[in-house]
């Protein structure tokens, strides 16, 4: 399966890629690595007149920590899973990265990418909002910076405009400890579902902060903010555990299929985010 | 578009369709037909090259993608990789063969990609995750994969004739 | 040798052939699982090419193209042409076809029974086949019965190579390379098919090319193959087809897809009395000749191991709104065995006795002739005497989660295999009936004819054949290869050697090898023999990668054990993705959709699935002229049915339908 024609752009730097996302707008993509569009572009599920590949811009692939951790659109999800400094300052990032899909696509697809697809099933989009990240958005007018929580629209829907283009993702809440709890099917590398966690602890072993982004539980990422809110100031045991599951059962939502009913998915995810929960406490202490 | 792709060592410059892949690229322009398609959807790694040393599966790759990179194809010509070849003949890690080249270039790729690990069955594992087989259960490609990896650690004679 | 020349990156596969002016084929296929096509326009469609592919008339046959209607998604209803692949599939939206879909799709074997008939029949059932001899419940002794309906799911082979041909007419020859498991196969489904176009026999040539896997697809006809066959006639020049992975899981035969309900009758002891019941087989859209193999084999085989004296089993051929029945590795011998071993193990249950005991009151203990019309001639007691106590069965019972699985394995031997070697230049090209497509056929090629001819194995190289070269021959498919392929090279070899004998006095290599010699043979062989395999396997699913598999096998004798140990490895993977996860998933709202999108979906598993092996190769010597006995299908056999028990026991819940689908199961969460 083939691709539709379509003219092909590799600009040199952001003017130049702004001044073609602004003639081409609706009938343009950026192409990052490529790893979920050119599946698409094959299947001939779209069809887009004008590809802009951007990996020809300098400047966009980085891992830097300055005051927060800082990642480039084009930093190669194997890069970021490889990443001494995503290890030691994210290990939430760096256990995710390490678990998109394989390693071929690892070392072609990019954390942006993955996260400006926003399929549903794409795993940067739940790590993102467990992170509170913040993305820096840049079009013609200038920059802005849109945080994860108001990014994720819909299933393939973002806070990006047809003329923007994602330049960094920062990362305020380093030095915490997490870990990605993904769980797929025997023979499929997406999520049937994911957990991702992210905490730190006060010295008496309360929760300072928890940040908590599910995959596939929804049409887009879910934060799930009140589950947070009620872990915050609280130690994880098991029973509160449990009450924060029944907390986010509120906020996803599960459909029957054959991979099993809505209640057995239920029962799997709550193994899955009671003892993500437990493990990742017992980590922080 | 004009395309400057280094494949194997030798320099190709092409003119071609935007949209061509990087697989199609290799097999019908450069008559390099080791590199196999075996789905649409890059599940099975049949596609498997290396693009600057790291492996990519060439169906989800446009040829524009490659330019100005340096691609290794199962036609490459290096001790290493031929010392994965024999150890593939001799543990028969393969039955119809068309997944193999991909096996080779992802073999090649984690050996190189493992530096101190140790390659064992778990490691190996993990690594293949983005190949399929369906003629051996994995079991002689694993096994493969070991031997290589003993042959390139011993530099052993290479002594498949090709 | 294919070793060097796959791992180089030298095979020849369908797809790295080109010819000279060569079309690539796209093939329009239908969105609908079940509509009225109004109105084409455009492509090559059955406004030109009306016609059947099949290798016997009947009147349910499917069109190469379709014909006012299409019955299952990804139906062929059109074929587009370019000198270039990517315009080619471009050309697919210029077809234009006016639908009129009908939303009242089939596509599982339950709804079927239930719903009005589809395609205009009486019902949704074909037709019907029977084994046995029919019997009332009171004529058979008994203490309990059981009864249960188990369903296997259908599975599509996915073999890592898609399906593929080229037809290239030229000079008034139709020269046809393919993809296959059978050229002789082929050559009389399209001599039949093609007869309708004014193509006769003489003017047909099947080549074999390098083959990537087939399980069975590649053994069968498609439309498709006719289709680009009268266009290279049509258009006179080389046509190409290869099948994207997404038409495979549209479009291709699909194998498994039964239900089996079936009764057991037994005295409370253990001893089964009788057998009855109905296997329904999801045989799809149209009549396919595939499909009498499977069902076939599933009401033939199923009393196995057994000694059952009374047996009787309707077989009914039902329709639905999906692509075709076909082969898959086993073709109707792995359900029939799964059907009667989950039946054996719910009687187990039900008497309270253990499942090896229940086996052993039953267990087949001198050559019998089963109620629906198999010969045993080997019997099974002693092999699962000896398999039970090397591997320890009763230590194992009592404290894991075991699984057993006692089956015949049926080799199809039947009718037999043609080998024609031809010496020259010191080198002995062999060409096999059958066609290679990943069971190393060149290995025991190379190690017979070393011991055989004194030869050295250098000497030897396995020749791709056509049908010119080698006019007859059988194929590769069953379990057959080492067997009948063994046999006929042997034969051969020594008809070579008589050669040499014949003209020199004596035999030596050199002799040979330092002249030209031309010989053929056709082994003939008009009975099956079965031979008693055992399984055993051992699992917890709450703990991932904790299956273990203990294979019994009787080789006859060993030809190569790495090839057979690959055998076993890769069919043991197979069966447990067919036990969990694996099949082919359509909607259930009369649109007939399939969901499955792509090969992982389809449930082919990655390494980090594989089991733990334990195996035990053992030589009893077959009747066949090199004493080896099959291997293909005995994991396709005997592991879903021993993991199937394994996993049932662990979580005291009955398992009755393949695959389970529960994703939690061996995957750390349960």
């Amino acid at each position: 399966m083939y691709p539709d024609k379509f003219q092909y752009f590799t600009p040199g730097d952001i003017a130049s890629l702004e001044e073609l996302l602004d003639k081409y707008r609706d009938d343009s993509k950026i192409l990052a690595g490529g790893q979920s569009i050119i599946p698409l572009l094959k299947m001939r599920f779209t069809s887009i007149p004008n590809i802009i590949d951007i990996s020809n811009i300098k400047g966009l692939n980085f891992i830097e920590l300055n005051d927060d951790l800082e990642i480039g659109p084009m930093a190669r999800t194997a890069e970021v899973a490889a990443s001494n400094i995503v290890a030691m300052n994210c290990p939430l990032l760096f256990d995710a990265a390490g678990k998109v899909a394989d390693p071929q696509v690892r070392n072609m697809g990019t954390v942006g990418g993955d996260i400006c697809e926003a399929d549903p099933r794409n795993d940067m989009p739940a790590v993102m909002l467990a992170l509170n990240a913040d993305f820096e958005i840049t079009n013609s007018s200038g920059k802005r910076t849109v945080n994860s929580t108001e990014f994720f629209k819909d299933a393939y829907t973002t806070a990006l405009d047809s003329n923007d283009i994602l330049t960094k993702i920062s990362i305020k809440n380093i030095g915490y400890h997490g870990k990605y709890f993904k769980f797929t099917t025997m023979a499929s590398d997406f999520a049937l579902f994911a957990v991702a966690i992210n905490m730190k602890l006060n010295s008496d072993e309360t929760v300072k902060d928890i940040g908590i982004g599910l995959t596939n539980v929804s049409s887009t990422a879910v934060k799930a903010n009140e589950v947070e809110a009620y872990l915050k100031g609280k130690k994880i045991d098991e029973k509160i555990s449990e009450e924060a599951f029944s907390k986010l059962l509120n906020m996803i939502e599960l459909d029957d299929d054959y991979n099993g009913t809505k209640e057995e998915k239920q029962k799997i995810l709550k193994k899955i985010f009671v003892n993500g929960l437990k493990e990742v406490y017992g980590d922080s202490k | 578009m004009m395309v400057n792709i280094r494949v194997n060592g030798k320099q190709y410059k092409k003119d071609i369709e935007p949209r061509l892949l990087l697989v199609n690229f290799l097999r019908d322009e450069l008559n390099l037909t080791g590199t196999h398609i075996g789905c649409d959807t890059s599940n099975c790694g049949a596609c498997t090259v290396l693009m600057d040393g790291k492996s990519v599966k060439s169906c989800t790759v446009l040829a524009m993608q490659a330019n100005n990179h340096e691609i290794t194809t199962i036609e490459h010509e290096d001790p290493e990789l031929n010392a994965i070849k024999d150890a593939y003949v001799e543990e028969q890690g393969l039955q119809c063969g068309f997944c193999t080249p991909g096996m080779i270039m992802e073999t090649f790729y984690l050996l190189k990609d493992a530096g101190n690990k140790d390659v064992d069955d778990d490691y190996i594992k993990k690594k293949l995750s983005g190949n399929l087989c369906r003629c051996t259960g994995y079991r002689s490609i694993i096994d493969s994969i070991k031997k290589a990896n003993e042959k390139i650690r011993e530099k052993e004679e290479i002594h498949v004739s090709r | 040798m294919y070793l060097d020349r796959f791992v180089n990156g030298k095979g020849q596969y369908i797809d790295d052939l080109k010819f000279p002016g060569m079309l690539y084929m796209s093939v329009v296929r239908s969105p609908y699982a079940h509509a009225k096509i109004k109105k084409i326009n455009g492509g090559l469609n059955a406004s030109e090419v009306k016609g059947f592919y099949n290798m016997k008339d009947n009147d349910n046959a499917e069109p190469i193209f379709a014909i006012n209607e299409v019955r299952y998604v990804g139906q062929p209803v059109a074929a587009v042409f370019s000198e270039n692949r990517y315009e080619s599939e471009d050309l697919i939206s210029s077809v234009e076809v006016d639908y009129e879909p009908l939303n009242d799709a089939v596509t599982s074997i339950e709804m079927a029974l239930k719903s009005k008939p589809i395609f205009g029949l009486k019902n949704n059932i074909l037709s019907t086949d029977e084994t046995g001899k029919t019997f009332d419940e009171g004529d058979v002794e008994h203490d309990v019965k059981v009864t249960d309906s188990i369903d296997i799911g259908r599975v599509l082979a996915n073999p890592m190579e898609t399906r593929g041909i080229i037809a290239d007419y030229r000079n008034g020859i139709l020269h046809i390379y393919v993809s296959s498991q059978s050229i002789h196969r082929l050559k009389n489904y399209f001599v039949k098919s093609l007869k309708q176009f004014g193509i006769s026999e003489n003017n047909i040539v099947v080549h074999h090319v390098d083959t990537g896997g087939a399980f069975g697809l590649k053994a069968a006809m498609y439309p498709e193959y006719i289709a680009a066959c009268y266009a290279s006639i049509r258009y006179k020049k080389p046509v190409k087809w290869i099948e994207t992975r997404t038409e495979h899981i549209n479009s291709a035969h699909g194998g498994r897809g039964i239900r089996a309900d079936i009764t057991l009758y037994a005295k409370k002891d253990g001893k089964i009395t009788g057998l009855k019941g109905d296997v329904y087989i999801d045989n799809g859209a149209y009549y396919v000749d595939t499909a009498s193999d499977d069902l076939g084999n599933v009401i033939h085989l199923m009393t196995g191991p057994y000694k059952i004296e009374k047996a009787h089993l309707y077989g009914h051929y039902v329709l639905t709104n999906k692509s075709l029945n076909g082969w898959y590795r086993g073709a109707g011998k792995p359900e029939a065995g799964i059907v009667m071993e989950r039946m054996v193990d719910l009687l187990a249950d039900k008497l309270n006795m253990d499942m090896a005991e229940i086996r052993m009151k039953n267990v087949i203990d001198a050559p019998f002739k089963s109620p629906l019309g198999l010969e045993f001639k080997t019997p099974a007691k002693t092999l699962f005497e000896n398999a039970l106590k090397y591997f320890d069965y009763e230590k194992k019972v009592k404290e894991k989660n075991v699984g057993i699985a006692l089956f015949m394995l049926d080799q199809d031997a039947a009718p037999g295999e043609t080998c024609r070697l031809i010496v020259k230049n010191g080198i002995i090209h062999v060409y096999f009936g059958g066609d290679v497509h990943g069971q190393g056929h060149e290995l025991f090629a190379r190690s017979i004819l070393k011991e055989a001819l004194a030869v050295d194995e250098n000497n030897v190289t396995l020749e791709l054949p056509d049908t010119e070269i080698l006019k007859e021959g059988v194929g590769t498919w069953g379990s057959r290869s080492a067997i009948i392929h063994g046999s006929v090279l042997l034969k051969t070899a020594e008809l070579l050697k008589n050669d040499v004998i014949k003209k020199f006095g004596k035999y030596d290599k050199d002799l040979l090898l330092n002249n030209e010699f031309d010989e053929y043979y056709y082994y003939k062989v008009d009975y099956n023999e079965y031979t008693p395999n055992f399984n055993m396997v051992i699992s917890d699913p709450y703990v991932p990668g904790s299956i273990k598999i203990y294979s019994y096998y009787d080789m006859g004798k060993i030809l190569n054990e790495k090839n057979i140990m690959g055998q076993i490895e890769g069919g043991a993977i197979q069966a447990i993705s067919e036990v969990l996860c694996e099949t082919i998933r359509y909607s259930d709202d009369g649109n007939g959709q399939v969901l499955t999108t792509n090969i992982a979906d389809a449930g082919v598993l990655t390494a980090d699935k594989m089991p733990e092996f334990h195996t035990k190769l053992v030589e009893t010597p077959s009747e066949f002229i090199d004493k080896a006995k099959g291997v293909a299908e005995s994991p396709s056999t005997g592991i879903p049915i021993a993991l199937a028990r394994s996993i049932e026991v662990q979580l005291n819940t009955r398992i009755n339908k393949f695959p389970i689908d529960k994703p939690e199961l061996f995957n750390g969460v349960l």
